[in-house]
């Protein structure tokens, strides 16, 4: 490389004192994560972590030390306002809502379907009442449909299930669709991310009639009950609070006259996080069964070896195996999620009217 | 560890402190450099660290071979050394892809056979170190440098943290002479480093994180449910996260080592503001386009052999760099920008070659002009080849400029952040090197104490504005 890629900018060339630099560094690291501590325990709790490392647990044991001072001091107050001042700002409605949440619609004939739809909610409501929650009632639910996908990382660019189910979607008729995927969220941490919240606004805007979500693979951690008391995972309780949790999310779309369908999350690489995904799954499974026009898809066996192993590789139907599993061991290559998609298509297929382009 | 992380920033403290600490004892020193190197790295994968000191030590002893054998042997040598380090690449990133493909090409011929299913992860900036142990070897080939007899340093170069996980591509001879005598004794633009660790943490924070998680990772993934406008204001959306989370990341990369009393390459030199195509190569990702250019563009003759053969080179040269971001999609894209170089080469050979107006206002006039609309073209034209390089297949980008000439499509709202961003984004690369300058000016003015307020609170402002989560950077991919 010729020397004078070598310059590091077009400067004269000064000399400081390592001192400086370190003094520099010294103070980032001691007043930044202190002052915003809150921040440190969600970023280097929610993201995916690299693996543990010292430095990891000094940071979090520091900001939980930070967080412990300020409250002695009283300035937990001052600090939780100045927080929700930049969320506020961040997610300020100037900046941020869109006039309105419409998904793009093929030509104007679909716009005038869509309008009718949106005149229509009373109607939608007397049918969708004449819905029997059981099985043997062949009634399925007419177009336009207005689908609403969301949930964790397997519903973000990325998770696999989630844009590929999106673009499945939206080769069918009087159909628009809304995805929302929130990587590391989930209902344990609404600190985090206000799952409730966050679907009750985009009900609001979009007013679907169909929802389709995928949640969980980071829900396995403690809850922060109603009461103030954290339950970790596994502890008495913990299947309780969770499922009042999943319980309390559905009647939110239940109260809207939503059809839910709620993907189950499929086998994982690591055996602990499986037995959990497993226990979650029952969960979504029962509380689902209570609330009307939810439907459950499980799809734990779509993606085992066939004997209810993890695999990485899946055999296509021309039975050349194709890689289906991300490495982490958790989410889903194209492959993996074709597959899923497809169940999901089809169960959805027996409870609404899909009819393709 | 991302760098825009507190653990990092942790980590890195310390580094800082023991860094100019031992450097009086230079052993000490090379060996606690390489020690955090191979801590940094092993954090995210411990397999990654035995892989990279792997090659390492093949590379160190090949170039050693290389250096000292006779005259035939040498090349036979380099042969060897190179077809190692495309092996192992091509292993780690393609394996997968063959075992498909001969799969298939095998059922043509009525053999049903399935290879052996290996799940491999391709480690973490291999794409990077091999590129760099490739040049170290036909540089000690060439006799540009001999081959260092310490293994130590060698790993060094290998594996220095603030290198390791996506460049630049630093060559032996700029780096190895860095780790002479405990390094330097003091750090050179103290000043302009900061100011790089900052605008990188901007970029990334602030621009590119942003921009992903509001428009360009959805509107890549689906196409087909958004807009014209949308879609467009997408390409130039991704220009601009390409851009910022790679430069970001040099920037902290060369701010980071720049603090340690490392002095690196320039990566990017505002390659947006190129006034054409060939100048824009010359710009962007600097270390890998030297490179292309010193190991395959001048070995296969550049333009020594003859028009023809310089506009084949080209665009051999330019589905290699297709080729070591992926297959599919990333060769198309290779096609293209080697297309649009040719192009541009033969407009520029048959201009030489044509009538030239050589009255002086004139062509300076002519010159501004073709300038001003050149470097319009350029980016637009970079930015649309970018559609190619984003989409996750081909057929991803084909659906994607199928929407993009969708003129039956409704109006989507257009969020108003997202326009924000653009045009902050825009801004920072129209002004960049201004920036850079007077943020620096601004610093060096500073007695210590007020440095060091106002690094913390630029650092407390950048995560404020920063989003909640942080998109991996974009070239930790390849």
């Amino acid at each position: 490389m010729e020397n004078n890629n070598l310059k590091s900018g077009d400067k004269t060339p000064n000399f400081t004192s390592p001192i400086l630099a370190i003094l520099v560094f010294v103070f980032i690291i001691a007043l930044v994560p202190f002052y915003e501590s809150k921040r440190v325990v969600i970023w280097e709790t929610q993201r995916e972590a690299q693996g543990d490392n010292i430095f990891r647990t000094a940071v979090l044991n520091y900001a939980s030390v930070a967080e412990m001072v300020k409250e002695k001091l009283g300035l937990s107050n001052f600090f939780d306002k100045e927080h929700d001042f930049w969320l506020g700002l961040k997610k300020s409605p100037v900046l941020f809502e869109e006039t309105e949440t419409l998904g793009v619609i093929d030509g104007s004939e679909e716009e005038k379907k869509i309008e009718n739809q949106q005149e229509k909610p009373e109607e939608e409501k007397q049918k969708e009442e004449l819905i029997e929650p059981d099985q043997s009632s062949q009634t399925k639910l007419e177009p336009p449909f207005r689908v609403l996908i969301l949930g964790d990382s397997f519903i973000a660019v990325g998770g696999g299930v989630g844009n590929p189910l999106e673009s499945e979607l939206l080769k069918y008729k009087d159909l628009v669709v809304k995805r929302l995927g929130k990587v590391s969220s989930g209902l344990s941490r609404p600190d985090y991310f206000n799952w409730n919240l966050t679907a009750q606004e985009l009900i609001s805007q979009f007013n679907p009639n169909v929802a389709i979500m995928m949640f969980g693979s980071n829900d396995n951690q403690g809850l922060v009950a109603s009461d103030g008391k954290v339950i970790s995972y596994g502890e008495e309780g913990w299947n309780e609070e969770y499922s009042k949790r999943v319980s309390n999310f559905l009647e939110i779309f239940e109260k809207n006259n939503i059809t839910v369908f709620w993907i189950g999350l499929p086998v994982m690489k690591e055996k602990y996080f499986s037995e959990r995904v497993q226990n979650l799954n029952s969960i979504y499974e029962a509380e689902v069964k209570n609330h009307k026009n939810a439907y459950f898809i499980p799809t734990w066996d779509l993606l085992d070896d066939g004997q209810g192993n993890y695999a990485a590789y899946l055999a296509d139907e021309t039975g050349q195996y194709k890689l289906a599993r991300v490495s982490d061991g958790i989410h889903l290559q194209f492959f993996g999620g074709r597959i899923i998609v497809e169940e999901v298509i089809k169960k959805m297929g027996e409870r609404i009217k899909l009819e393709i382009k | 560890m991302l760098f825009p992380t507190f653990e990092f920033f942790y980590f890195f403290t310390l580094v800082l402190i023991l860094n100019w600490f031992l450097k009086r004892w230079p052993t000490a020193w090379r060996l606690f450099l390489l020690f955090s190197s191979y801590y940094f790295y092993s954090v995210w994968d411990n397999n990654f660290l035995l892989i990279l000191v792997v090659i390492s030590i093949f590379n160190f002893f090949s170039a050693l071979l290389i250096d000292k054998s006779i005259l035939g042997f040498r090349k036979f040598l380099l042969f060897i050394a190179v077809f190692v380090n495309l092996l192992a690449l091509g292993f780690f990133k393609y394996y997968d892809f063959f075992r498909v493909s001969t799969e298939l090409l095998l059922r043509k011929f009525g053999f049903l056979v399935t290879l052996p299913l290996l799940e491999i992860i391709l480690p973490l900036g291999l794409s990077f170190y091999i590129l760099r142990a490739i040049s170290y070897n036909i540089d000690v080939y060439r006799r540009k440098i001999a081959a260092t007899f310490s293994l130590l340093d060698f790993l060094i170069y290998t594996s220095f943290f603030p290198q390791i996980l996506s460049g630049p591509v630093m060559r032996a001879g700029d780096f190895l002479i860095q780790l002479k005598d405990g390094g330097a004794k003091k750090i050179e633009n103290f000043y302009h480093y900061l100011t790089l660790i900052f605008l990188g943490l901007f970029k990334k924070l602030v621009i590119s994180s942003y921009l992903v998680l509001s428009i360009t990772d959805d509107v890549f993934a689906v196409p087909e449910n958004h807009s014209q406008l949308v879609l467009l204001l997408a390409v130039f959306a991704y220009s601009i996260v390409i851009y910022f989370d790679f430069s970001g990341y040099s920037d902290m990369a060369i701010g980071f080592a720049g603090l340690l009393g490392f002095k690196t390459p320039i990566n990017f030199d505002t390659p947006y503001l190129s006034s054409n195509i060939k100048d824009f190569w010359r710009r962007w990702h600097i270390s890998i386009s030297d490179w292309m250019r010193d190991y395959v563009y001048i070995p296969l003759g550049g333009n020594r052999k003859g028009l023809i053969r310089k506009y084949f080179n080209l665009m051999i040269v330019m589905i290699l760099v297709g080729l070591w971001h992926g297959m599919n999609h990333y060769i198309i894209w290779g096609v293209i920008s080697g297309l649009a170089l040719i192009i541009f080469n033969i407009y520029q050979d048959i201009k030489e070659r044509s009538f030239k107006i050589n009255i002086e206002p004139v062509k300076k006039w002519r010159e501004d002009i073709s300038k001003f609309f050149g470097g319009i073209f350029t980016f637009i034209f970079i930015s649309f080849s970018w559609i190619f390089f984003r989409s996750e297949n081909t057929a991803n980008a084909i659906k994607f400029l199928k929407s993009l000439f969708n003129f039956s499509k409704n109006i989507e709202p257009l969020k108003t952040h997202v326009l924000i961003l653009l045009f902050v984004g825009f801004l920072v690369f129209l002004f960049e090197k201004q920036i850079i300058k007077k943020l620096t000016g601004i610093q060096q003015r500073l007695s210590a104490p007020l440095l060091i307020l106002f690094s913390v609170l630029v650092t407390i402002l950048i995560l404020k504005l920063g989003p909640d989560i942080i998109p991996p950077f974009i070239y930790f991919n390849f």
